[in-house]
């Protein structure tokens, strides 16, 4: 099968943006993606469009005819915060596959417009009826890692003064400003032992990647950025316990990543994983095994995670600071490394930076420790 | 959101009165295939595909796994609450909320004992859960 690389990336300020429309939002990041990978927009062979249905139906075909760019194959992809993460992975599973040599995937959603949306709302799914909103399952799995592992508040605060301070230096980041560990630890209580600024904020936002086969973006692009592996699961579901401090779906995306891509945590030079809330980053640090169970937060105490650190963690600010409009955040995940491999971090960049790994997880099911589970190595 | 109907979530009762003592008990499902067990009961069997689930009585005490007091809780149901998940003796996990005036008391792996109280009703006025679990 061909390799396929990413040529051409456009992103935008995460924020409220409650003036413009999806369409609006989303053509500039489209048009840029295509610009920067030097390719004509009659090239794109296929686009699949990351959303969970923010704007109704249709997002992609309404988003691409505003450029001229229907025709072709158009998909809409819903796989809740992993939405654009899932149409990252089709457009190059597209190109491998021979349907085309270039291919488009859009992440976009305006959470402002109808709330969160990342779990079933049909009323059939029993933890969401009875009320399981995800800011209260992330509540849980901190409650249980907190107990399990002996980890502070004050531990789990400092994850939010790591993010702000790397998402002050982000010009895409939704908060672009640092906050104090006593501001974390003093603000109102959403889902104890969550506190405001241990959540993400609600995000309105789009981004772009465009894909290539390697023979063609050798030709267009200087600095290709190549895809070594990507791998999505769906949650598996268990009607009995299971242990939510090590969430299966991510361990076993984590661990065929590395087997496909021929590579182990150790060999990554930077991480962009799904921090949503502050109890993610050390949770996740241990289930992509940057860290032994129980261990993630001595990666942020001892400076690792940070820019300058052995592996820094969200150098953007994560979904923290960049903010989570659910549809795009996949997409932005992959924006960001892909710029990082080719030296346009800009203030955060990590120095020399090679290899690096996107992780978003989606959506909650009862049962399921998540709904999806994307995660790409990209590598120059 | 509010909008929705919240739907029967089992085709089969989940609280049932217990004949033996005439108290409220829950009810899951077992497969009688492959011995698989699921809250609330199921038509079919996610292990095997079987259709031969049969009700499973559950016992009134389980363990709480983990739970949040909820300030700003799901805004179908509204809030403030306290959820959780509870293990059960029979090997299923349930989501629930407690039944507790401070939360302080709480604390994971401890014993609590199912309680059936005034339904939980959300601000349109629609039932939304039947039972807690409380310390």
């Amino acid at each position: 099968m061909r390799d396929v690389s990413i040529i051409g990336t456009g992103m935008m300020r995460f924020g409220k943006h409650l003036d413009k429309g999806l369409v609006e939002l989303a053509w500039p990041v489209v048009k840029e993606a295509i610009a920067e990978a030097g390719v004509e927009k009659e090239d794109i062979g296929i686009a699949f469009c990351g959303t969970v249905g923010s704007a109704g139906i249709m997002a992609g075909q309404s988003i691409l005819k505003t450029l001229g760019m229907t025709g072709i194959p158009i998909a809409n992809v819903e796989g809740a915060c992993s939405s654009s993460g899932i149409a990252v992975r089709l457009a190059w599973m597209a190109i491998r596959a021979g349907e085309c040599d270039v291919a488009l995937a859009i992440g976009a959603d305006k959470m402002n417009r109808t709330g969160p949306r990342h779990a079933p709302d049909h009323g059939e799914d029993w933890d969401m009826a009875y009320g399981l909103a995800m800011h209260g399952l992330y509540a849980m799995r901190a409650r249980r890692y907190m107990n399990d592992y002996g980890i502070t508040e004050e531990q789990l605060s400092s994850v939010s003064v790591k993010a702000h301070k790397l998402g002050a230096k982000n010009e895409f980041a939704h908060i672009q400003k640092e906050v104090t560990l006593e501001e974390v630890m003093t603000s109102r209580m959403i889902a104890d032992p969550l506190r405001l600024w241990h959540c993400c904020p609600v995000s309105d936002g789009a981004a772009a990647v465009v894909l290539a086969a390697d023979d063609v973006a050798k030709k267009v692009c200087d600095k290709p950025v190549k895809i070594v592996a990507s791998v999505q699961h769906s949650g598996k579901y268990m009607t009995g316990f299971r242990d939510m401090t090590m969430p299966e779906v991510t361990q076993r995306t984590a661990k065929e990543i590395y087997e496909k891509a021929g590579l182990g945590p150790e060999d990554l030079d930077l991480v962009e994983f799904h921090d949503a809330f502050t109890i993610n980053e050390l949770m996740y640090a241990d289930a992509i095994g940057l860290s032994k169970p129980g261990e993630g937060v001595r990666l942020l105490e001892e400076g690792e995670s940070t820019v300058g650190g052995r592996i820094p963690i969200n150098p953007s600010g994560g979904l923290l600071s960049r903010g989570h409009p659910i549809g795009p955040t996949g997409a932005a995940q992959i924006v960001e490394v892909t710029r990082q491999l080719q030296g346009r971090g800009g203030a955060r960049q990590v120095e020399g930076a090679k290899v690096g790994l996107t992780h978003v997880t989606g959506g909650g099911v009862s049962g399921l420790d998540h709904g999806a589970c994307t995660m790409h190595v990209l590598a120059v | 959101m509010s909008d929705v109907e919240i739907p029967p979530l089992s085709d089969q009762p989940y609280l049932i009165d217990d004949p033996e003592d005439d108290r409220p008990r829950l009810q899951g499902c077992e497969c009688a295939d492959c011995g698989k067990r699921v809250f609330p009961p199921v038509a079919v069997c996610p292990e095997c595909l079987g259709e031969n689930m049969e009700p499973l009585p559950l016992s009134r005490e389980g363990l709480l796994y983990s739970y949040t007091a909820f300030e700003q809780g799901a805004r179908w149901v509204g809030g403030p609450y306290i959820a959780a998940y509870i293990d059960m003796p029979e090997g299923v996990r349930i989501f629930t909320h407690i039944d507790v005036d401070d939360p302080g008391r709480l604390t994971c792996d401890m014993p609590v004992i199912l309680r059936v109280t005034e339904p939980v009703v959300n601000a349109d006025g629609r039932e939304v859960l039947k039972f807690k679990f409380a310390p």
